[in-house]
């Protein structure tokens, strides 16, 4: 423990007059060719090691040291790469916020990958986790599928044997959003509706021990029932999926006047045009959806305005209303090129204008 | 040195990683040469030396030649992209291709199976202290040739190296190694 502390306050080194510390530390390793300098000047030098040096450091590791320097690695990547709330805007991975988790994911990769070398033989902590978790939805969210879906196997696996709690609960619902996403609805749908049943269930020990029910409590309890609401919708489950909406609306109506909570009245508005539009009942859709798009608008949240112009403009085509469907699928389209450039998303959205272009006879536009 | 007055001499130091290992052997003779060869990149800012060159890797293509023609010295071939993977997985040293590629065509391993126990840190000390092939006159092997330089390395830089060793190896920034306002910087709490 002693060890670990020294190595975490000499690595971390963060006022001005210690950086000669650092300084000193990496010349002798670029004395020795172990690494050598790739860019920039100063602190905002950038180095590399050469591979074989990778190997063979690693190879010297033994367990003790290799949990040591794991956890300061960890520690220093938590500190860079951003955090996610569950209750924050809504996740855009373009954004501004999440610009240096472009700079810091393949280091994330790295040490899971030194980590599966090591079998396993590591204790992890929830920092490590909550890293795991954060990178593999900044991933999936680019469009990188199956480095994402890699780095939750391997917080689900860290977290088999683990004790439950809300970051456990974070990860095997991105886990459930990965396989509704693969098509897997069954398996999706009995891990969103244990989140549902594990919040619940939270609640009321709460409860019972007199303890009040806070509104993360109540808006996480809506989340849940959102992502329930959805895939019984895919489910073809209307009833349920209607019920289970209403029942996330009326936890985010409680609190609206304690928190900005448009993000989340555009998921629930959104959900319920999806659901209505499914059922052919177009009005109730489109007022579901025109509410979100008035909220959405008002954001700068780009990519879920996209989405709801996307889903709104799916609903239009399947009324019959064309034309509609085409200038909202053109919006879509603008906002995600815009923002994602060459996405699956975006991909997805021009694959729907092309159905739009086909119907109005604009057969050039289409191919 | 009086034997060689007036002759032309060159003297090898191979392997000099110190000054002071070679202090007493320094010719104070001005004529005549002295080859140096070191990991210990100080020697390009000693008063001794009138030219210093750093040795880097050889270029991928440079690596995949040489990989080659090891190959092709024991009447083997072997596949371009194979051939391109392994050059890179060794970062294209000189002296892990020789080692590698002596290592490849005397196990006859294939390339696949040779790159998943070598890419594993815990395997791939066999192959790299595996020295049956290596020149009689050149006594390193991979596990070896590192060991010289790692010996010198002060405490701070060897936990500086072995955290480093961790993350991605091309780009490490040296902003990493200055963060961190508290020791505890993801707060449970706010999940």
């Amino acid at each position: 423990m002693k060890a670990q502390c020294e190595v975490c306050t000499m690595i971390r080194l963060r006022w001005a007059n210690e950086w000669h510390r650092l300084e000193d530390a990496m010349r002798y390793l670029r004395r020795y060719s172990f690494v050598a300098h790739v860019a920039g000047e100063g602190s905002s030098q950038l180095c590399s090691i050469h591979r074989q040096v990778q190997l063979y450091t690693q190879s010297r590791l033994d367990a003790p040291t290799f949990q040591q320097c794991f956890e300061v690695a960890v520690s220093l990547l938590r500190h860079q790469f951003p955090h996610r709330s569950p209750f924050a805007e809504p996740f855009d991975p373009f954004n501004e916020k999440w610009q240096p988790a472009e700079s810091w994911i393949s280091h994330l990769v790295s040490v899971k990958n030194a980590v599966g070398n090591f079998k396993n033989r590591i204790k992890v902590s929830t920092v490590y986790l909550s890293l795991l978790l954060d990178g593999s939805i900044y991933l999936w969210e680019r469009g990188f599928l199956d480095q994402g879906s890699e780095l939750n196997s391997a917080a689900q696996e860290l977290c088999k044997d683990g004790e439950a709690s809300l970051l456990v609960e974070e990860i095997q619902c991105f886990y459930a959003c990965i396989l509704s996403n693969l098509g897997d609805l069954d398996r999706a749908e009995e891990l969103f509706d244990e989140q549902v049943v594990q919040k619940k269930n939270r609640m009321a020990i709460r409860r019972q021990s007199h303890v009040r029910v806070s509104m993360d409590d109540e808006l996480l309890l809506a989340n849940a029932y959102n992502n329930l609401a959805g895939i019984r919708c895919a489910q073809g489950r209307y009833n349920e999926a209607e019920l289970n909406n209403i029942l996330s609306l009326g936890l985010k109506e409680r609190w609206k006047d304690d928190r900005n909570m448009d993000s989340l009245f555009i998921l629930s508005y959104s959900n319920l045009g999806n659901l209505y539009g499914r059922q052919g009942r177009w009005e109730d859709s489109a007022q579901n959806f025109e509410k979100a798009l008035d909220l959405g608008r008002k954001t700068e949240w780009t990519l879920r305005h996209a989405l709801t112009a996307h889903n709104y403009g799916c609903m239009r085509l399947a009324e019959g209303e064309v034309l509609k469907a085409r200038d909202l699928l053109i919006a879509a389209f603008q906002m995600r090129s815009g923002k994602m450039g060459d996405h699956y998303e975006t991909a997805s959205t021009l694959h729907m204008l092309a159905k739009c272009y086909c119907a109005t006879g604009e057969l050039e536009n289409a191919r | 040195m009086r034997e060689l007055a007036g002759k032309k001499w060159l003297i090898v130091f191979d392997n000099a990683e110190d000054q002071k290992l070679v202090a007493d052997l320094w010719p104070p003779a001005a004529h005549g040469s002295v080859l140096l060869t070191s990991q210990n990149q100080g020697w390009l800012s000693a008063d001794s030396l009138t030219h210093g060159r750093r040795i880097d890797s050889f270029s991928q293509s440079d690596g995949e030649g040489m990989l080659q023609q090891i190959f092709k010295n024991h009447g083997r071939t072997i596949q371009q992209s194979a051939n391109k993977r392994i050059v890179k997985a060794l970062g294209a040293l000189p002296l892990a291709i020789f080692q590698i590629g002596s290592y490849l065509v005397a196990t006859h391993s294939t390339p696949e199976s040779f790159l998943e126990r070598y890419l594993n840190p815990s395997t791939a000390a066999n192959v790299n202290s595996w020295d049956e092939a290596m020149p009689l006159n050149y006594q390193h092997t991979l596990s070896t040739v590192w060991k010289l330089g790692f010996d010198e390395l002060p405490q701070n830089s060897m936990l500086l190296i072995n955290v480093m060793a961790l993350l991605d190896s091309d780009r490490i920034p040296y902003t990493l190694f200055q963060s961190g306002p508290s020791d505890t910087p993801f707060d449970e709490s706010s999940v």
